[in-house]
């Protein structure tokens, strides 16, 4: 960062001047610099920069209640000294903040374990390329406090319209990540790890009536903002809340059902996580661990074998536009990876450190933070004709693991159920607690519609990764709506 | 005259501000800031400096004997821990004079401890609080209070209730061994007055193998003689039907502990004599303890022939025309497995402990008898560390470098494993074992695992494993068998 954009005042907080929303590779370099003269006395200094941006805007009963504009830097300095490490976070980069850091974290080695190198041997790690992926939107970065108002405007002006009612949620945020060390800060390539810098943005809103009686919701999220259309996601809401008014009770049971993009993602993450290796080769269980081998004393996965639908793949490339993910340290090396090829399950997540000690490879496959679920080319409205009787389903709400080694789950339905029969939409009904498990939903298929981006940010406001999907809308067989619920 | 008035003005209300923001005990600091503001103390002297908040455990909100306790354990725990910071003690000799066990409680425990327990007055209290009020009153240095409670809580078991009694005892006997410092005088007392041999040896056995294993740590020979003779006399008319009950089965290691403990001597003589006599005294003593005849003993490898060490790459004065172990020589082969130990990087400090562990006795003993051939055997398992698969000549080096690093100065073989992958996708590597595997567990009788050890004397005969074994009976076997006279076979 140059020092016009930097109070060198050592007793006030430093705030990075308008216009530079996070800092870039040259401002991260610069400080982490300063940092290694500030170190003195030996050992190595490593300094962790991350910075963001994120601008809010929330509403609520068609009012905006919350317009934020925040940064912040986050330097983490580490100091290694006689063997044991010290670590100190600090989001002040003044000159004496800086020295204050670098000396705490040296008070803090003193009382740590002199592990590091002790006795030990160390061999160079090895170093890996870094994929190009698309992470980065300017669409996203210059997103103003004022341009938000205005797409709120246009969000919330359809519903006002109509009588209804309208709340959500609009963030565009931005932040870069790099670390260095001083071990290499002679060398030409001063970072540790290299400066990615990535955005992200989401939109969702609901629309109910004003006795509560219906409601809508649509959302989309991306690193993308100039992909993202508010007023489409308005009208879909609108018009879900207006269908969905004085919904009638329907008699619990097992019903065909249409699942929206989604909705099939919530069923998703219900198991992709459990696509790693390592935890069901060391410990068992889980939806992909067949058994424990009592002759080669070791546990079994189901690679190779079918656990789904033959027209369900699920996979993810890197290159992918719609799929980026930045690439971190633990991560490497990031390939294009399919977990379920065509119904069969053809690879598990793990990293490289398993993937060395349990089959001497090179390369892991990486976790499926982001991933694109095979589609079809049956629309919704095809499938609602090819419908005796079924029922169309918004998305799901508040699921939850039953049990882990069938992924049998639980959750609500939510912001639109309807009837069909006889291949129309015929009324509006309550909602229903379901309790299904997303591999049975994956067998019983009927038909799959067009891939499409979803609605999934990242889970964390701290996590500098993106966790985009792509997944198509379904229609499956004897789907298991347990109860009733009262909620619109 | 205005201008310090303002000043005045702001140094008042900051004053305020800075008290509402710290109502707590924040006064001292908040005057202090201030102050230093009024006075226009530059920027840097002017920064709040940090200090520690105060330690002492505000215990107006514990009511219970439970919740005293926790708070005295969470008070004990921050302590260890503190101590413990950069101190991996499993790789030093075990030192009785430092151990928590025999050393006095730090202060802050026991006033913890002692300030809460305060309001539990030993006459006043339940009984049915007993079991976590007895370990609060010896945190709090309350012992009579704690024996009082004890006899109070024996009083209350029925005579007839054998069993009862004997849950109590040995209750009782765990709190006082396990507390710091251990209370082993008050076990032994208590285990004196009222422990008696009823028809049920077995009942209450359990006390005097916790009161050895505690004795023998801190190295409190008197007490551990005590508490090997009466296991001996609790055990001694055993049936062969209580032999083999699941409650024989729980105490079983600590009978032959206690036997191996009472022959020490014995032992001792027999190895100075000869091998063969050591062999036929040990043998006998774990028939003895498992109360079967020498014939039906599961296979131990002590007395067979080693095997020689065999191995594609040698290092550290290992050579491959001259196998090992080296006949004429005393010799320790110790076999550990890379992928458990070795090329661990401080990065799994908690899987290597018990490595590191291994490492540390393995030099000591290398140190203290120069004359001891000491091979590590190890093999190729297709990876090291984090390092791209190296080939199986590579590989060696990298575990070579490693102990070097570790300042061993051991021979070292290394075998290149066979191995298969399972089909794809799956393609986990699995490893054959290796013909040094195979031959040191004797037909898979005795299956050989990362650490596992092999004292060998001069005529390559097995004289012990480490099964069992402390770092002293090391050291006693070694030094024995490097002093004899002769063969010794």
């Amino acid at each position: 960062m140059s020092d016009s954009r930097m109070s060198t005042r050592g007793d006030r907080l430093i705030r990075l001047a308008d216009g530079g929303r996070i800092l870039s590779t040259e401002e991260c370099e610069a400080i982490a610099r300063r940092v290694f003269d500030a170190a003195q006395g030996g050992g190595e200094t490593r300094v962790g920069i991350s910075s963001w941006w994120q601008g809010e805007l929330r509403w609520a009963r068609n009012r905006v209640s919350l317009a934020s504009d925040r940064r912040d830097i986050r330097l983490r300095v580490t100091r290694i000294v006689d063997r044991a490490v010290g670590i100190v976070i600090t989001n002040q980069v003044d000159d004496v903040s800086l020295a204050a850091a670098v000396r705490a974290a040296e008070r803090s080695a003193q009382l740590q374990p002199q592990f590091v190198g002790s006795a030990a041997f160390y061999p160079p790690r090895p170093s890996f390329e870094t994929p190009e992926t698309a992470i980065w939107s300017d669409a996203t970065d210059h997103l103003t406090t004022e341009g938000r108002g205005e797409v709120a405007r246009a969000l919330v002006g359809p519903a006002e319209e109509k009588g209804m009612l309208s709340a959500g949620y609009l963030e565009v945020r931005t932040q870069s990540r790099a670390e260095f060390t001083s071990a290499k800060a002679e060398a030409s390539a001063l970072p540790e790890w290299p400066y990615v810098a990535c955005t992200q943005a989401q939109c969702s809103m609901t629309v109910r009536d004003q006795k509560g009686a219906g409601s809508g919701w649509a959302g989309l999220s991306g690193y993308d903002w100039s992909a993202i259309d508010p007023q489409a996601l308005a009208a879909r809401a609108l018009e879900k809340a207006l269908a969905s008014r004085d919904p009638v009770a329907l008699e619990p049971g097992r019903y065909t059902v249409i699942l929206e993009p989604q909705a099939v993602c919530s069923l998703m993450d219900l198991f992709v996580g459990a696509l790693s290796r390592e935890p069901i080769e060391t410990v068992g269980g889980g939806p992909f661990w067949l058994a424990y081998d009592d002759a080669l004393k070791l546990n079994r996965t189901k690679l190779g074998l079918k656990v789904a639908d033959e027209r369900v793949t699920l996979s993810h490339d890197p290159a992918d536009h719609a799929l980026g993910v930045v690439p971190t340290p633990d991560m490497l090396p990031l390939d294009r990876v399919t977990w379920i090829d065509r119904g069969v399950l053809t690879q598990l997540s793990m990293d490289r450190d398993y993937a060395l000690r349990a089959l001497s490879e090179n390369r892991g496959a990486h976790r499926p933070i982001a991933f694109r679920m095979s589609g079809g080319d049956t629309s919704v409205e095809e499938m609602i004709q090819t419908t005796k009787r079924g029922l169309l389903v918004t998305r799901f709400w508040g699921t939850r693991l039953l049990d882990n080694g069938s992924v049998l789950a639980t959750g609500l339905t939510r912001d639109g159920v309807w009837l069909i029969e006889n291949g129309k939409i015929t009324k509006a009904v309550k909602n229903f607690r379901f309790t299904e498990s997303p591999l049975f939903v994956l067998n019983s298929l009927d038909a799959l519609g067009p891939a499409v981006p979803v609605f999934r940010p990242v889970a964390s406001p701290y996590d500098v990764q993106l966790t985009p999907a792509i997944v198509p809308p379904l229609k499956a067989r004897d789907f298991s709506l347990t109860s009733l619920v009262d909620a619109v | 005259m205005l201008r310090n008035d303002h000043a005045h003005d702001h140094c008042r209300s900051h004053r305020v501000s800075t008290r509402a923001y710290r109502r707590s005990g924040g006064l001292t600091t908040g005057l202090a800031v201030s102050v230093a503001l009024c006075l226009g103390a530059g920027s840097a002297t002017g920064q709040t400096r940090f200090d520690w908040p105060t330690r002492a455990v505000d215990l107006t909100s514990y009511g219970t004997v439970e919740e005293c306790l926790a708070a005295t354990e969470r008070v004990r725990d921050s302590v260890t821990r503190r101590e413990n910071e950069g101190l991996l003690r499993d790789t030093m000799p075990f030192d009785p004079q430092t151990s928590p066990l025999s050393a006095p409680t730090p202060a802050p425990i026991t006033e913890t401890a002692h300030r809460c327990a305060q309001r539990f007055t030993e006459a006043a209290t339940r009984l049915t609080d007993w079991a976590m009020l007895l370990p609060l009153y010896l945190a709090a240095g309350r012992d009579e209070d704690a024996a009082s409670l004890i006899a109070r809580r024996l009083a209350s078991v029925g005579p007839a209730a054998a069993a009862e009694r004997a849950a109590v005892m040995d209750t009782a006997v765990k709190l006082y061994v396990d507390a710091f410092p251990a209370r082993l005088a008050a076990a032994e007392k208590l285990l004196e007055e009222h422990a008696r041999i009823g028809p049920n040896a077995l009942l209450g056995l359990t006390s005097y193998v916790r009161l050895l294993d505690v004795a023998e740590q801190v190295r409190d020979t008197v007490r551990a003689r005590w508490a090997v003779e009466q296991i001996i006399a609790r055990t001694a008319n055993l049936t062969a039907a209580e032999r083999r009950s699941a409650g024989y089965d729980t105490v079983r290691g600590a009978v032959l502990v206690a036997l191996r403990w009472l022959n020490r001597g014995a032992l001792r003589d027999s190895l100075r004599l000869s091998t063969a006599s050591y062999v036929a005294l040990v043998r006998h003593t774990l028939a003895t303890t498992a109360g079967v005849a020498l014939e039906a003993l599961p296979f131990i490898p002590i007395g067979e022939q080693a095997p020689a060490i065999q191995g594609d790459f040698w290092f550290g004065g290992a050579d491959p025309g001259h196998p090992r172990p080296t006949p004429g020589r005393v010799a320790l082969v110790v076999f550990l497995d890379p992928s458990g130990c070795l090329s661990r990087t401080p990065l799994y400090t908690t899987l290597a402990d018990h490595c590191w562990s291994q490492i540390a006795l393995i030099r000591r003993l290398t140190e203290r008898f120069p004359a001891l051939e000491v091979t590590i055997v190890a093999h190729t398992i297709g990876h090291f560390g984090y390092v791209p698969p190296p080939t199986p000549a590579q590989e060696a080096d990298l575990i070579h470098e490693w102990l070097t690093a570790h300042r061993l100065s051991a021979g070292l073989v290394v075998t290149t494993s066979d191995f298969w992958r399972l089909p794809d996708p799956d393609r986990r590597r699995i490893d054959r074992p290796t013909a040094n595997r195979v031959h040191y567990s004797f037909g898979n009788h005795w299956p050989v695992e990362t650490g596992s050890k092999f004292i060998i004397d001069q005529n390559g005969t097995i004289v012990a494993t480490s099964f069992g074994l402390s770092e002293s009976d090391y050291v006693d076997i070694i030094d024995t068998l490097l002093h004899r006279a002769g063969t010794g076979t």
